[in-house]
Order: C-alpha cells, then sequence, then structure tokens
C-alpha cells in the first residue's frame, strides 16, 4: 500500500509534519510557496545524498531530488520571517557536563 | 482457567482500581491476569500488542499482593497493570520501535519511565505497537508497522491512530488501564482522539526521554493515555522529574490529588479562532456541545486568534534534520529499505541533504513562535479545539485519499508541540462509523494542573470517558 501513495500526496503528507497524522494538511498548504525551488539547488543536494546513500537507485534519486526540491521550498517560506540578530535557535549549549555523564 | 474480573472492573479508572487494591477486593495477580489474558486473546485482533511480558508481570503482581498484603504501598500505582509504546527500552524484552530491522533489537537498561514506573508499584505486561520508527520521514496509510496496521477497538476497519496506536488501541479496549506513550507532533493525541480515551502531551522537559528512541531530541515528549484526565495526572506524578541522564528535564515538582475546581473560580477558556472551518460535520457538533458544557464553569472567549507563523514547514524541518542525525546509519547502509513504508528511503536520504543553516534558521523561527504562544496562553487558562478535524482514518486507504475537504483548522498541534506546550485530549462524542471525537485543551508551559483540573471537570459533567468499545472478535475468529 504504501509503495502505491501518489508521490504528490505523499509529499504534502510529509511536509504538512513528517508523518499525516502528525499534522493537520492545511497548516502547509496556506504556508508553502508555490514557485519552484531552484533547479540547481535541488540537483546538487541530490549529488550530496547519492554520495552518502549509496545503494540510491535512479529511480529514487528522482524521489530524493523532489523532497529534496519540497525541502528548499520549506526553508524558502521561512526567510520571509526574518528572525532578530537575539532570536537564537530554540536549543540551548551548555556547558557543564549533565551528571548522568 | 481465564481469570474473572468483570469489565466493569477492567474499563475502572486508575483510581477505582487502586482503591480496591488498598482494599482488598481484588489482588494484582488476578487484575495482571485478567489483563494478560485480555492482551493474548484481543490485542492479536487489534495489531495492538508487540510482546506480552507474562512472566515477569506475574512475579511482579505477586511481589505486589504480598507487599500490599503487609501493608507496604507504595502509592495509588502499586499492583496496577500497564503497557508501554515499544520504543522504550525494558530490560529483558526486545523494543523493536515497531520496525523491522529493530524487530529483536534489546537492551540492557529500564527506560527511566519504566524504571520510575516499576518504582511506583505499576507492572508492565506488555510492549505495545507504534507507527515504525514513530513515524519519521512520513507515511500515508495505516500499514506503517511491522505489527501490522493497529486497529480501532470502536470499528476495526479504522486506524487506532499514531504513533502511539497500540497505546490507545490497548486502553480503548480494556488490554491495560493505562499506557504511556510518546509524541513528537500529534503522537498522543491523534490515538487518543481516534480511539476515545485520554491522552496528555507534558511540557517538553517535564519527563525523561532517557530509554526511548530518538526521533527529534527537541521536539520528543513521553506520556500517558489513560481512560480518565485524572488518571492522565496520577501516571505523570509518577513520571515526571528531572533526569540526569536526560539533559533536558527540569527540576519541576508535580503532584496529583484529584483534580477538583478551585472553589469560587471560573476558568478563563479561549476558543481557537477557524478551529471548526473544514472539518467533519460531527465533529463540529460535538465540539460545539462540549463548549455548552464548559460554559457551567469557565468564562469562554470565542475567535482567539491563533498566530500566522510557519508552523508545518518549521516543524518538518526539524524532525528532518534531526531524525536524520538519529537514523544515519539505517539511512546510509540502506536498511531504510527495510521499513514497510517505502517513501521512507528517499524521503530520509533527501534529509540527509537537509542544509544546516536551513536547520538552524528552523530553530531560530521556534524560539519566536514560543514568544507568540506564551504572550497567547497568558490570557488564558487554556485555549480549547477539537483534537482532530475527523474521526480515524480508515485502514484500507491513503489518508490523503480519504475524507477529502476536510482539511482542518489552525495549526495547533505542530504549534504546541515546537513551544514546548502541555495539550490534552478526551473524548467528547462520536461521529461517523460510530468512531470517537476529541476534545482538546492546550496551555502554557508547565500548565498540566490547570489543563487536568478542566479536563476533570469536564469529565465529571460527562460520560463519554465512560463508554466502551464492542467486544472486539478474538484472534481467528
Amino acid at each position: 500500500m504504501s509503495a502505491q501513495t501518489p508521490r504528490r500526496r505523499f509529499l504534502k503528507a510529509l511536509a504538512a509534519g513528517a508523518a499525516v497524522p502528525l499534522l493537520p494538511a492545511s497548516a502547509l498548504a496556506q504556508e508553502e510557496p508555490r514557485e519552484p525551488a531552484p533547479p540547481d539547488a535541488a540537483a546538487a543536494l541530490t549529488a550530496v545524498a547519492r554520495s552518502r546513500c549509496r545503494w540510491l537507485t535512479d529511480a529514487h534519486a528522482k524521489e530524493v531530488r523532489q523532497d529534496i526540491a519540497r525541502n528548499l521550498r520549506l526553508a524558502d517560506a521561512l526567510r520571509r520571517a526574518q528572525p532578530a540578530v537575539t532570536d537564537e535557535p530554540a536549543f540551548v549549549f551548555a556547558a557543564d557536563v549533565p551528571e548522568g555523564g | 482457567m481465564p481469570p474473572t474480573l468483570d469489565d466493569e472492573t477492567l474499563f475502572a479508572s486508575v483510581r477505582t482500581l487502586a482503591e480496591r487494591l488498598r482494599t482488598r477486593r481484588i489482588t494484582s495477580v488476578a487484575l495482571t491476569e485478567a489483563y494478560l489474558d485480555r492482551l493474548e486473546r484481543i490485542g492479536p485482533r487489534l495489531n495492538a500488542v508487540v510482546t506480552v511480558l507474562r512472566e515477569s508481570a506475574l512475579r511482579e503482581a505477586r511481589a505486589a499482593d504480598l507487599a500490599i498484603r503487609g501493608g507496604t504501598s507504595r502509592g495509588l500505582l502499586h499492583g496496577i497493570p500497564y503497557g508501554a509504546k515499544d520504543l522504550l527500552a525494558a530490560r529483558g524484552a526486545p523494543t523493536t520501535w515497531g520496525a523491522a530491522p529493530f524487530r529483536r533489537q534489546t537492551f540492557d537498561h529500564d527506560a527511566t519511565v519504566i524504571r520510575k514506573l516499576r518504582d511506583a508499584g505499576a507492572i508492565l505486561v506488555a510492549k505495545l505497537a507504534m507507527v515504525e520508527i514513530a513515524g519519521g520521514f512520513g507515511y500515508d496509510n495505516a500499514d506503517a508497522s511491522f505489527s501490522g496496521p493497529a486497529r480501532n477497538p470502536w470499528n476495526t476497519d479504522y486506524w487506532a491512530g499514531g504513533s502511539s496506536s497500540g497505546s490507545g488501541a490497548a486502553v480503548a479496549a480494556g488490554l491495560v488501564p493505562f499506557a504511556i506513550g510518546s509524541e513528537t507532533s500529534g503522537s498522543i493525541i491523534t490515538p487518543a482522539a481516534y480511539c476515545g480515551v485520554s491522552g496528555l502531551r507534558p511540557t517538553y522537559g517535564r519527563v525523561s526521554r532517557h530509554g526511548a528512541m530518538a526521533l527529534s531530541w527537541t521536539l520528543d515528549k513521553i506520556g500517558p493515555l489513560c481512560r480518565t484526565a485524572d488518571d492522565c495526572g496520577l501516571v505523570l506524578a509518577a513520571i515526571a522529574g528531572r533526569d540526569p541522564h536526560d539533559a533536558s528535564t527540569v527540576a519541576r515538582s508535580f503532584t496529583h490529588p484529584e483534580a477538583a475546581r478551585p472553589a469560587g473560580r471560573r476558568y478563563r477558556l479561549g476558543v481557537i479562532r477557524g478551529c471548526t472551518r473544514g472539518i467533519q460535520p460531527a465533529v463540529r457538533d460535538n465540539f460545539t456541545a462540549a463548549l455548552k458544557v464548559l460554559g457551567e464553569f469557565c468564562d469562554i472567549t470565542e475567535d482567539v486568534a491563533y498566530p500566522e507563523l510557519p508552523f508545518g514547514p518549521v516543524v518538518s524541518l526539524v524532525i528532518q534534520a534531526e531524525g536524520a542525525s538519529t537514523f544515519r546509519e539505517l539511512i546510509e547502509s540502506g536498511r531504510i529499505r527495510e521499513l514497510r513504508t517505502r517513501s521512507m528511503a528517499a524521503a530520509s536520504s533527501a534529509a540527509m541533504a537537509l542544509p544546516a543553516v536551513d536547520y538552524l534558521q528552523a530553530q531560530r523561527e521556534r524560539a519566536r513562535m514560543k514568544r507568540a504562544l506564551e504572550q497567547l496562553y497568558a490570557r488564558y487558562d487554556a485555549l480549547v479545539c477539537p483534537a482532530r478535524s475527523t474521526v480515524a482514518y480508515p485502514i484500507d486507504r491513503n489518508f490523503s485519499a480519504a475524507y477529502a475537504g476536510f482539511r482542518g483548522g489552525p495549526p495547533i498541534i505542530p504549534g504546541g508541540n515546537l513551544a514546548g506546550q502541555p495539550a490534552l485530549s478526551v473524548p467528547n462524542g462520536f461521529g461517523p462509523n460510530r468512531l470517537p471525537t476529541g476534545l482538546q485543551f492546550t496551555g502554557k508551559a508547565w500548565s498540566e494542573p490547570r489543563l487536568l483540573a478542566l479536563a476533570h471537570a469536564y469529565q465529571r459533567a460527562t460520560e463519554w470517558h465512560r463508554r466502551r468499545p464492542p467486544a472486539p472478535r478474538e484472534a481467528g475468529s
């Protein structure tokens, strides 16, 4: 059943939260920019993925490139947000070593 | 010979069972045997169970009875059986993460949550089914676990929800009185709503994740699924607290006396704008009816605007980046192709090439989201909305093809998860195909006591949490 999932539908689900039940599908539909990501960036990152996952076939690679293009569009959606200089990432580094090692 | 405890006992709340154990009207051995029997007979029918721990559970039950007879009780969970999502390490049992590549995986330690529950006297009777690797990298149908699609006890043609599928199904079907699940973005709230049980997603940092499978270190939370909100509080009190093995945990005390409405005070409740748009009519009607009940003891502000921020893209990028790091070996080796969900192979490979700057940008955006939501929630004791926009998905169709046109309201689940806020879903009625619907309370960080009190008050005024699913057919029948 999974293998038959239409790619576009699956990607929509993925973008809606890395798993369909994780998020309402509407969340992203409104936020995702429509314009395609730069093709050369997707191609370059697909090459990175292929170098790391050497088992990827050409058919896989096509899917990977589509997924990467989608991730680039997600990242583009954040560019508009313009965080302030003081907006640190939502995790902090602590210099002390946790008690448990 | 099967134990002879009646359904009224097997579907009783933890608080009720604790009282019966304390007064020795039942024994832990009888209770444990009865749940083991149901886990073995009914569990396979629902694909809800991965491992039944008969021997160790009965050994612990005998010890619990002995202690209770000797006048020693470790508290309200002493002698109470429970199940755990199969992403929590438990010494002596496989911990499969719901995924074929890990089906023979074992650990030589207990997850902190398992240890804490054992210290509280609770008895682990089963490891429960889950969506493979908690659904990291996406899935679009119920058949996304090596143990098969988890079936909904209310209607087995429908899914139990995920990724804590077995936890929701087992509680709803009376296979255990409570279960532990986990949520990265929706994995407790969804099965709780779909299965008609009460599910609590605690504040990030409230409960240790040590010994739990990591999907996303900055999003993962562990929490209980129970029959009642009150029980969720009891279980949370046992598992909450600082753990030196999990740096995200904080030393905040959490106790749970039976939640009661503070005298002379009405709750300030907000209804999120647009939360009934694009949802199934029955879900909307049940939500409207719930608001009427809540209006008896709450001052309700309608039409509260939820911030318009890119919650969807941020949660997706964070889960992909952290998940790719967690499962790097699985992905690079190609063993990810052994998962049931074929599309995870390409999606996870794409995540391996996600630029660090995009991940960091997403994490910076979270800081802004936290501030915006903190500001919003400061004005209310809680915000309410339907837990899910539809009832459970059918087993035999892709999620994306089911319930076309019901796209849901504002992104409350990713928003709350990104901000680390608690949420609680309780049953509030039924929709199409005799499937339950859920009412979701969300609050600012560390507001669990208020959410529990609100949900408890709601459950004192309603009976939805007392409903039982039809008796399921046994495996093979």
